[in-house]
């Protein structure tokens, strides 16, 4: 049980490493895009409709934020750039699907004060090839990060989002 | 021995006088420090507080709502990091806005960088920025037809969808342009629009103190100090009171003894 002012000295780092939480971008989005095509396609978007809507809000627990999700599109491949809040601040990152397996993922802004080693490839590597299960559930288990662990749940929300969202996009 | 057991019963008395004083702030903390344990559940992270007096308590600058953006039925104000849309906040942590249009069933407000579509009944449709724009940054939003028209440094653009741009010659473009809030209503909106705190950032920082700037780190300090205190006292009364028992006990078994 820590003494009262071991309390302050807590909340102080707290409150201080809150204040010093800035934006980091590791990937400009649309260098993410371009990378993966080559050259960067035209965009296109996809509505959610309400069934739509319903399977996402049940991925990730609340419904989603807009009504058009923006992707690109190359024959087999898709690119979606998705957000989704870790603790306070949304965690942008980027989903490469072929096939409907995550050929690969990488966060490209993080905002969180902690949390953020969610971004190395060691942790993002195993993303690579999952699918989605008939219960919108990644096919493969995802080990969490101590320190991370809202951080990591929020990747793997996304994670599942862009697989619903790509079969979505191949169903029109 | 009467100074032993006056000092004891001064000491018993002051030990209650800073219990009390150290009760108070003990509660204080462990109602707001069980309330922090559950910010989700309470959802203290998702409820904002917008207040003047709160804003400048924490020293943020409050930026009062000048201009307004009137299309058909819908009234556009943007201060402070928000917008207020028919009197309802749709928008937070966003920049100003320079203007607004509707088209084709949709909404569109534009800041600098960012393209905002709504649906009429103001739900989000997409965010568009970055390379999903023409250029930037967005100089002015405006209709034409059944176009929508981005104002930029390189040129005009047309869209339909915002999805698909195309470079615009100037025509009859009929530009969104804010007019000045009345007087009369500047006060009230500003209240609307004032900065946000998060209730969890503001239970945070009262539960630490820090909502009293470096006095609150001295309030806790004098906190922690009554808390050793009480410790020290509790300690010598515990002690002394068994001692003080103790001897009792043996004076009446002697004189029991002695009769």
């Amino acid at each position: 049980m820590p003494k009262l002012s071991d309390w302050v000295l807590i909340s102080f780092l707290t409150l201080s490493a809150h204040a010093v939480a800035l934006e980091q971008i590791y990937q400009d989005p649309e260098v993410f895009i371009s990378d993966a095509f080559g050259t960067r396609p035209q965009p296109k978007v996809l509505w959610l409709t309400s069934p739509a809507q319903a399977e996402i809000a049940r991925i990730l627990g609340h419904p989603p934020t807009q009504l058009r999700q923006r992707y690109w599109a190359d024959g087999i491949k898709s690119v979606w750039i998705l957000e989704e809040i870790g603790k306070e601040e949304p965690i942008t990152a980027g989903f490469v699907i072929a096939n409907g397996r995550i050929d690969h993922a990488r966060v490209l802004v993080y905002r969180e004060s902690r949390g953020s080693e969610v971004r190395y490839p060691s942790f993002l590597r195993q993303f690579k090839d999952a699918t989605l299960t008939s219960d919108a559930q990644l096919s493969r288990a995802i080990d969490g990060i101590s320190g991370a662990t809202l951080s990591v749940s929020a990747l793997e929300r996304l994670a599942r989002v862009a697989l619903y969202l790509d079969r979505l996009s191949r169903r029109q | 021995m009467k100074r032993k057991v006056y000092l004891l019963l001064l000491l018993r008395r002051w030990h209650g006088r800073f219990g009390v004083t150290a009760a108070i702030f003990l509660l204080f903390l462990a109602c707001t420090g069980v309330a922090l344990n559950h910010t989700q559940q309470f959802r203290l992270d998702a409820y904002r507080i917008h207040a003047p007096w709160l804003a400048r308590w924490y020293g943020l600058k409050v930026e009062p709502p000048t201009q307004e953006f009137a299309e058909k039925r819908a009234l556009l104000i943007g201060a402070n990091g928000a917008w207020l849309l028919n009197d309802k906040v749709i928008a937070e942590n966003v920049a100003a806005p320079l203007g607004m249009v509707e088209s084709q069933g949709m909404r569109y407000i534009a800041t600098a960088d960012s393209l905002y579509i709504y649906t009429i009944d103001g739900q989000l449709v997409e965010k568009v920025s970055g390379s999903s724009l023409p250029a930037l940054p967005v100089l002015g939003i405006g209709a034409a037809g059944s176009q929508l028209m981005l104002r930029t440094p390189s040129g005009i653009y047309a869209t339909s969808d915002a999805v698909g741009w195309k470079a615009d010659s100037p025509r009859s473009v009929s530009w969104s342009r804010g007019v000045l809030i009345p007087q009369s209503e500047q006060a009230r909106i500003a209240a609307r629009l004032a900065p946000a705190i998060s209730a969890e950032t503001l239970l945070r920082d009262v539960h630490s103190g820090r909502i009293f700037g470096a006095y609150g780190a001295i309030i806790m300090d004098i906190v922690a100090l009554i808390l050793v205190v009480l410790s020290v006292s509790g300690v010598v009364v515990f002690f002394r009171s068994h001692r003080h028992h103790s001897e009792s006990r043996h004076a009446g078994i002697n004189a029991d003894a002695g009769r």
